[in-house]
């Protein structure tokens, strides 16, 4: 027997947590986004999703957020300007009870033969993810019921309600609602269960819904023509964010529709003040959701930031072009692959009459140029 | 395996005169292994330093340099290193409604290094996120002014050194405009830059060095044209390897 243990930090035993860089890391909810932004969301952390333009699926991943959360028995703060935070509570969805459907699929797998020349290879793997062990999968078609979040520690905090008059009168900020929501913030995170040094800890989930949606930036949009002093604020917020959450037990994960910041540059000066970022771009609404290329997805994935905490070396994807689907029981994020064929087409190209040609050349017509 | 930027910065040389060093963190490029590295040399020599932290926590720079084999929290219990956390400040001034100013920032800051002084003969400064003065809604002319104010105040000193980092978000924005005036002052500029094509396992982006504070050395008088020196850099747990382009 050996005589070299490794000692086990016996400080970091929260549910739900696993420590890498000798900082706790939670789950998002979503295998798939932890294993492509390194393992999980560092605590004491900010995570900003760039929403769709829709905002669906933003929201979809929000509800995976804290649901994992409930699960785990973290703590949860649920803050948003534009509906009830109540209400999103409501339709958390219920954790997969059995994870062996997923795994019949690999069994078969393993029982095929492989050529002799092809199994030195290593596997292939698009789906991101399908082998972790850490977080949940969850089926949207079922909601946890209302029992369960009463006896979770949930906080909620709407922001646009009429009780405002406390904080009308701060200099901080032009909207008081930035201040409201981080004096709130302040107050919860400064618990004693939420810092590192304490012994009986939790972790603290603060999800932010649609942070800088119109709600929020009204009175940047009031001077005209729109000046430096456009989304200030909100650039002022973030920072702020930062710093209440450095060191603590606590991580925010924040949905911000950049799509309707006036200004383009914008979202770059956010990102200084984020740790890691990820931007989903929905095929909802776009010309790419007939796009024979993209039949299997409902979305691209693209992560905008990946910072490194408490180490050197910041974590690098798998890959940098990615593609989402939700299904029933799992969102995933895949390796975006264009699908074996697209479809079928006669022998010679200049005979199919329904191809598109690829561009616009001398003598090329469109199927949608012939009337009869 | 911090020697690398150590040996390019050439602050391992006995220098006569302070030195400031501006660190422009380009596309979203993160540039604290510099201050990593240089935290390291400076325990190791028992220098005194200065952390002006408002954009990594005291944490991060402590378990980085864990692994970087010195013991910050060691330095800081010592009193060879002195942190002085200005978001922390801010946010507790602001959150009690009230302002801090950029005048009071400083006057801090010139305090500290004073007590300093009078233990160590050279104090070291390092600020690590000039950008997020902005962010707190101070002007370009102020954040200027407290930045010219602690270049003087580091130049008192012979053979100090400043380190201020600067993220500068795009062309357009105020923090390029920051970063430039600050170039400006500086004896050398590190321009750390994201690979443009993405990430890579390889290496983790660009380095470009320049030297505006050459032109008044004795060496470099006559030249004309002070051309900038480039290197990739490869970011490991225990340090930074720097390679010349083109020999990955």
């Amino acid at each position: 027997m050996s005589s070299f243990h490794k000692t086990s930090d016996s400080r970091y035993s929260i549910i739900g947590t696993k420590l890498k860089n000798n900082l706790p890391f939670i789950s998002s909810g979503i295998p798939s986004l932890d294993h492509i932004i390194g393992g999980g969301l560092p605590t004491g952390a900010l995570f900003a999703i760039e929403e769709d333009v829709l905002g669906s699926y933003s929201r979809v991943l929000t509800k995976y957020f804290l649901a994992e959360g409930i699960i785990c028995k973290h703590a949860l703060f649920i803050a948003s300007a534009d509906e009830d935070p109540c209400e999103i509570v409501n339709e958390l969805p219920q954790a997969c009870t059995d994870p062996a459907i997923d795994a019949v699929p690999n069994d078969r797998n393993v029982e095929m033969k492989i050529a002799w020349r092809y199994e030195g290879l290593g596997q292939v793997e698009s789906s991101f993810g399908s082998n972790s062990t850490f977080g949940h999968n969850f089926d949207l078609s079922k909601h946890i019921d209302k029992e369960t979040i009463q006896k979770s520690d949930v906080t909620y905090c709407f922001l646009n309600d009429d009780n405002n008059i406390e904080f009308e009168k701060q200099i901080g900020f032009k909207n008081y609602m930035f201040y409201k929501l981080l004096m709130k913030i302040k107050d919860i995170v400064s618990k004693s269960e939420f810092q590192t040094s304490n012994k009986n800890k939790n972790i603290l989930r603060i999800s932010i819904q649609s942070l800088g949606s119109p709600v929020w930036m009204a009175l940047d949009c009031d001077v005209e023509p729109v000046d430096s002093s456009y989304g200030q604020d909100l650039i002022k917020f973030l920072y702020c964010l930062r710093v209440i959450l450095k060191d603590t037990l606590a991580v925010a994960f924040i949905t911000i529709p950049s799509h309707l910041f006036d200004d383009d540059l914008f979202m770059s000066r956010i990102l200084y003040s984020v740790d890691n970022a990820v931007r989903i771009e929905s095929f909802a609404g776009s010309s790419r959701e007939t796009n024979p290329v993209y039949s299997d997805y409902h979305g691209l994935f693209h992560v905008t930031k990946l910072s490194a905490i408490y180490t050197l070396v910041p974590f690098v994807p798998p890959s940098l072009d990615m593609a989402f689907k939700l299904r029933r029981k799992k969102f995933v994020i895949e390796k975006l692959h264009l699908p074996p064929e697209l479809q079928e087409s006669s022998e010679r190209e200049q005979d199919d009459i329904t191809a598109v040609p690829k561009t616009v050349s001398c003598g090329g017509f469109r199927k949608k140029d012939i009337e009869f | 395996m911090s020697s690398d930027i150590i040996t390019t910065l050439e602050i391992d040389k006995e220098n006569s005169s302070s030195k400031i060093f501006v660190v422009k963190e380009i596309s979203g490029c993160d540039s604290s292994f510099i201050i990593s590295c240089v935290l390291g040399h400076f325990v190791k020599n028992r220098s005194a330093v200065l952390i002006i932290s408002t954009h990594n926590s005291i944490k991060h720079y402590q378990n980085v340099g864990l692994k970087m084999n010195y013991n910050l929290i060691k330095g800081v219990d010592a009193g060879l290193i002195n942190v002085y956390d200005v978001g922390n400040e801010y946010v507790d001034k602001l959150l009690k409604n009230e302002h801090l100013s950029l005048d009071s920032i400083f006057e801090s800051i010139k305090e500290k290094v004073e007590q300093m002084q009078h233990k160590y003969d050279m104090v070291n400064v390092i600020v690590d996120g000039i950008s997020h003065l902005l962010n707190m809604q101070y002007n370009v002319r102020d954040v200027n002014t407290v930045c010219s104010n602690i270049i003087d105040l580091v130049r008192c000193y012979k053979n100090s050194l400043l380190f201020l980092h600067c993220n500068v978000a795009n062309e357009l924005d105020v923090t390029h405009v920051v970063s430039n005036l600050l170039c400006h002052k500086a004896h050398m500029v590190l321009e750390v830059e994201n690979l443009t094509s993405g990430w890579s396992a390889d290496v983790s982006g660009h380095l470009t060095l320049k030297y505006p504070g050459r032109k008044f050395e004795d060496e470099y008088m006559f030249s004309m044209d002070l051309k900038p020196t480039q290197y990739l850099f490869k970011l490991f747990d225990r340090g930074v390897k720097l390679l010349a382009p083109g020999t990955v």
